[in-house]
């Protein structure tokens, strides 16, 4: 019963724009109106038909088996950690009668657990979990009850390095299925950075299939996807652009970090809008019972942070800050110039206003700036952007139904811009207004999951005229997604998760119906996974992606289909199928492997024109593509060291379809590897404990980003009447073979981290030093064609880090 | 396997310690040997090909220019030092032949460009070839053909139910027409203003000439221009029209440009943006740009009166 599943509440979802969603869903209400008035009242009742038959299906789910329910009993609650209050996951409840099991389920990452269908009587439940005392306990059910029963589990006083063994393989290096992978903070500690809290952002480019372009520009491409096809949330609240313009830096310190899961591809119905993969981040809660503070300091960064009951047992805080001291730092004894700032502050209250209630209020904000390429074809490429984000997330174990009903609200927004911030050369703006509601029915066998999202976004941006000649000033654009999803464990290990998620999109009226499925097979030590969906996208992060370090993204939503409008984005948003097949193996407690092999067709995608100007950004050409390859994992665990190896094959086409290219190329198509296509990668973590030192090295090898070789420079002159080459300006020009048909050299780099830790009364500190490229090897991160300007990667670069805690 | 097992216990844990730590070593060794391979970057292949040229060969001028950029390797703007090149141009029909003169001018981008010249004519339906060629003998050269003279005629309109046409034939050996557009002289009065004001309208014709025995034929529709002369004034002015003076057509001009066979730009159009890759629209052998040949036409009239009136405007005659 692990994780997902869900009742298909479809009644909920046919009031959800009417109930939620104050604003958007006026508008909304309003768009529909105009459309009913417009088109008939064929196309609404085609909708209204649509919405029914979804309602009816929920309805009959709940509803149905309502007088059995009547006659039996469900228990529910949170597993919470006695010393701080903090959720615990997969924990194991099991409810006993007369020494006979009779249910079970595993917590989920709030650690709550639903056991429903239950006979009423006397019951007897025990919870067990590594490291914890178990908890025993009986219970009087009574028949068509929810019975709440909260938790709170006492750690074990028996020798702990086994149990972290156990507990730790919740996660890991090797642990994939069907594309997902779950990390905990002591997964990312393992890899060395720069600092002695170690970063999301650090772990994810030690991933395969993940692209990173480096120590510098927080691009992520995931399986071929493009960073603006990545969903990345945070506690449920939609950020667009959370990774800082260092690479080793995200928004999401390992401090702040509960859980994340990474959904590479093939992801579930609840998640919809994006099309390449989904960062789905759950942060930690604060301390329920004592105050802890910590701050750490090193060339790189500072931060700051303190958690604590602010109503003990009740209401806990966390908050944290950091901020960049690279150039106060790291750059002056580099002697190089690395002209970026950044930070972040993050926030979450979490309260337990009831016993069956569980609210939280997260917040982050979150800002960059800095100098990636320096100045080229006569632009200087400053890049800034600013997140903002608050969501409050309240998650009910209603009395009624054994149900879990998951209610978010949130706001976020991205400020984004190229050029100095009081005078951008170009900037764009995106903000969206979120609200959900999910609904899991745990039953036997059988959990069922549905829920319906209103987002409202609104889009902002000045470029000039670029990019189609459109000008993209402003659009709002409301979306709405209905799902429903079925986890059916029909036994002989097979698990399968179908799901159907209804997306609406501004564009048509008629829904995008997208379709899921996700299988689990399990035997002894072996387990086969697949995964299959369609994913549809209208919100468009236009970037120049003739270049891959280009960050600066606008983002604009997918025109109506006009007949008018000479525009190749309209009516057509990015659409993407997924497909996964992967095994996984556990042949010993200490060695886990994976293989999983992915292939992704892309259509309706919009990238950049080339031109032979010497600039950078240009108009769009319709594309079409796909991404396949390979991902393979090995995780070692030792008493003392931990260590895992993975390699990705992967590649990536695109086919431009624009008319230029026959006359460019002489091709009525033009493929070719977009400049993230990386075909090997190859990452090594491994950490070990030597007389209280914590020793951590990794080292990534990636083959080459295709680039666009030019063949020489010239001058070009508009002959277009008779006297033009008299006095008429010319520009100069780059010619081109054809584009990405050179690669840039390999990447390969080593980092170390020693850390130890001290106690100093009631602090305990922790010193850190780490070598970035340990072996000096000059990466590169951008090389402009026009001027030849090579911008390299970090070099050697030494650092010491130093954190203070304390309780 | 079999000498493994050979070895005694006694030599199995040093064995066993030496293979451990061997590879810590190794493994460093291999890491500062990758460091040491550098892979440089070759950003720009480079070409043999020497230069681009641009302009066009017109017998409207007395003498005929040439822009000249020499392929290079790196991006630099362009400088005022003289270019390693000689500019040399023979008339394949009549042998002569000129060594084109550089003249350094900055243009209105305030960018150095090299226009080299010469002091000649270009004749009518003549062949000339162009080189640009380096002091090491590698040269880029262009072949053009100025179009035969040509005249318009203006024929006869037709009226038909709802259309007006009135035919123009250009007369001549000429491969192809550009920029082709008529101008509408036209007069009207606002309803708020008491003179009557005047205004030249003009409409492109991209790629509306068709191919006759006689030459090209330019089909010069009265009656759709006329919609849009109104449609371009309504644009103009914020008041409506005096309907009593309605408007007044003045005189139709017709523009183009008799132009060489490879003077044809993709749909007719002069995309920048298109136009700007290296090999649409170039003409230049081992080398890069376009050379034309071609000269400006143009005549002026006045439609017949029954033309004017049943397309829409009024006769000057009439006010």
């Amino acid at each position: 019963m692990y994780g997902y599943g869900g009742v298909i509440n479809m009644g909920n979802e046919r009031a959800g724009p009417a109930w939620f969603g104050a604003d958007a869903g006026k508008h909304r209400r309003r768009g529909a109106f105009g459309r009913f008035l417009r088109r008939g009242v064929l196309f609404f009742a085609w909708r209204a038909m649509l919405f029914g038959a979804g309602a009816g299906c929920g309805a009959a789910s709940l509803l149905a088996p309502g007088a059995v329910r009547a006659q039996q009993a469900s228990v529910s609650g949170f597993v919470t950690d006695v010393s701080d209050g903090q959720p615990l996951e997969l924990v194991n409840v099991a409810l006993e009668r007369d020494g006979q099991l009779a249910r079970g389920a595993a917590t989920n990452e709030d650690g709550l657990y639903v056991i429903s269908g239950l006979a009423p009587g006397a019951w007897r439940i025990e919870a067990r979990f590594v490291g914890y005392r178990p908890h025993v306990d009986s219970l009087q059910l009574r028949a068509g009850t929810v019975y709440t029963y909260n938790i709170a589990l006492e750690e074990a006083d028996e020798e702990m390095e086994e149990v972290l063994v156990e507990s730790e393989r919740q996660g890991g290096g090797a642990r994939v299925t069907a594309g997902q992978q779950t990390i905990r903070a002591a997964d990312i500690e393992y890899v060395p950075g720069p600092d002695v809290t170690g970063d999301l952002a650090t772990y994810l480019s030690a991933q395969p299939g993940i692209v990173s372009m480096g120590d510098r520009g927080g691009q992520l491409f995931i399986r071929g996807g493009e960073p603006s096809q990545n969903l990345v949330q945070l506690d449920g609240i939609l950020l667009y652009q959370p990774f800082h313009i260092m690479g080793f830096y995200s928004a999401f310190p390992s401090d702040n970090i509960n859980r994340v899961d990474i959904y590479a591809g093939g992801y579930g119905s609840e998640f919809g809008g994006w099309i390449s993969s989904v960062i789905d981040i759950s942060s930690r809660t604060g301390n329920m019972r004592r105050y802890a503070a910590s701050a750490s300091a090193s060339p790189f960064l500072s931060s700051a942070r303190l958690e604590g009951p602010l109503w003990p047992g009740r209401v806990s805080m966390v908050a944290s800050v950091r901020r960049s001291n690279i150039e106060q730092g790291v750059a002056r004894y580099l002697d190089d110039a690395l002209p970026f700032t950044f930070g972040d502050v993050f926030f979450k209250l979490h309260g337990v206003p009831k016993s069956n209630i569980r609210a939280s209020v997260t917040g982050l904000k979150t800002w960059d700036r800095g100098f990636l390429t320096g100045e080229t074809g006569g632009i200087q490429e400053e890049t800034g952007w600013r997140n903002d984000a608050i969501g409050l997330r309240l998650l009910m174990l209603p009395r009624v139904f054994s149900i879990m009903a998951d209610f978010h609200l949130s706001y976020s927004q991205l400020e984004t811009e190229l050029g100095p911030r009081e005078d951008p050369l170009r900037w764009s703006r995106i903000e969206n207004t979120h609200v959900s509601v999910d609904m899991t029915y745990f039953g036997d066998g059988i959990d069922a999951r549905g829920g319906t999202e209103l987002r409202a976004t609104t889009l902002n941006s000045s470029i000039g005229g670029l990019y189609q000649n459109v000008e993209l000033r402003y659009a709002s654009v409301p979306q709405w997604g209905s799902y429903l999803d079925l986890d059916v464990a029909p036994g002989g290990g097979f698990s399968i998760r179908p799901g159907i998620r209804m997306q609406f999109y501004r564009v048509r009226f008629e829904p995008f119906m997208e379709p899921r499925l996700r299988a689990v097979w399990r035997r002894g030590i072996h387990e086969i996974s697949a995964a299959w969906g369609i994913y549809h996208q209208e919100i468009l992060g236009l970037n120049d992606r003739r270049d891959a370090a280009s960050v600066f993204t606008v983002w604009a939503s997918v025109p109506k289909d006009n007949r008018n409008l000479l525009n190749v984005l309209q009516g057509r948003p990015q659409r993407a199928s997924h497909f996964i097949l992967g095994y996984r193996a556990r042949p010993s407690r200490r060695l886990e492997l994976s293989a999983e092999g992915y292939y992704r067709n892309l259509s309706n995608l919009f990238i950049s024109e080339w031109t032979s100007y010497p600039r950078f950004i240009s108009r769009l050409q319709p594309a079409t593509g796909r991404s396949m390859g390979v991902d393979v994992r090995l995780e070692l665990r030792g008493r003392r060291f931990y260590g895992y190896a993975n390699y990705g094959l992967s590649s990536t086409r695109y086919e431009a379809e624009d008319a230029s290219i026959a006359l460019w190329y002489g091709e009525e198509t033009l493929k070719f590897r977009p400049p993230h296509d990386r075909r090997h990668q190859l990452n090594v973590v491994a950490a070990t404990q030597a007389k209280g030192f914590e020793v951590s090295a990794r080292w990534d090898f990636g083959s080459g980003l295709p680039f666009s070789r030019a063949i020489g420079f010239d001058g070009f002159l508009l002959v277009d009447d008779v006297e033009k080459a008299v006095d008429s300006p010319s520009t100069r020009r780059v010619i081109y073979e054809r584009p990405f048909n050179a690669l840039l050299p390999t990447y390969h780099r080593l980092d170390i981290s020693v850390e130890r830790a001290f106690s100093l009364g009631p602090v305990d500190l922790t010193l850190l030093a780490s070598v970035i490229n340990a072996y000096d090897r000059r990466n590169i991160f951008y090389l402009d064609i026009f001027t030849l300007n090579r911008v390299d990667q970090l070099p050697f670069v030494p650092s010491l880090g130093l954190k203070a805690s304390f309780e | 396997m079999k000498c493994v097992r050979n070895i005694s216990r006694r030599f199995r844990a040093p064995l066993r310690f030496a293979s451990r730590a061997a590879w810590v070593p190794c493994v460093f060794a291999a890491l500062l040997g990758l460091s040491a391979c550098e892979e440089d970057v070759v950003a720009v292949v480079g070409t043999d090909v020497p230069y681009s040229i641009y302009g066009v060969l017109s017998p409207q001028l007395d003498s005929q220019w040439v822009r000249v950029f020499p392929v290079e390797g790196r991006l630099l703007p362009a400088a005022p030092d003289p270019l390693d090149v000689r500019v040399v141009s023979t008339n394949r029909t009549t042998g002569e032949r000129y060594e084109w003169r550089d003249s350094v001018i900055v243009d209105f981008a305030e960018q150095y460009a090299h226009a080299y010249y010469a002091p000649f004519q270009a004749r009518f339906g003549h062949a000339y070839e162009l080189a640009a060629i380096r002091s090491d003998g590698v040269e880029s050269t262009v072949e053009v053909t100025v179009p035969a003279e040509a005249e318009i005629v203006i024929r006869e309109p037709i009226l038909r139910f709802a259309s007006v046409e009135q035919p123009v034939l250009v007369r001549g050996d000429v491969p192809g027409l550009l920029q082709v557009e008529v101008q509408y002289s036209i007069a009207y009065k606002l309803a708020n203003e008491p003179d009557i004001r005047s205004d030249n309208i003009i409409i492109p014709y991209i790629l509306r000439h068709r191919e006759s025995d006689e030459g090209w034929i330019i089909p010069i529709n009265l009656g759709e221009d006329f919609l849009e002369v109104t449609a371009s004034l309504a644009q103009q002015v914020d008041v409506g029209l005096d309907l009593r003076v309605g408007i007044i057509l003045l005189n139709v001009t017709l523009r183009f440009i008799a132009a060489s066979e490879a003077w044809d730009p993709p749909g007719g159009v002069f995309d920048v943006d298109v136009l700007v890759q290296p090999n649409v629209m170039r003409n230049v052998r081992n080398g890069f740009g376009f050379v034309g040949a071609g000269y400006r036409l143009g005549k002026q009239w006045l439609p017949p009166r029954d033309a004017i009136e049943e397309a829409g405007f009024r006769s000057p005659e009439e006010n």
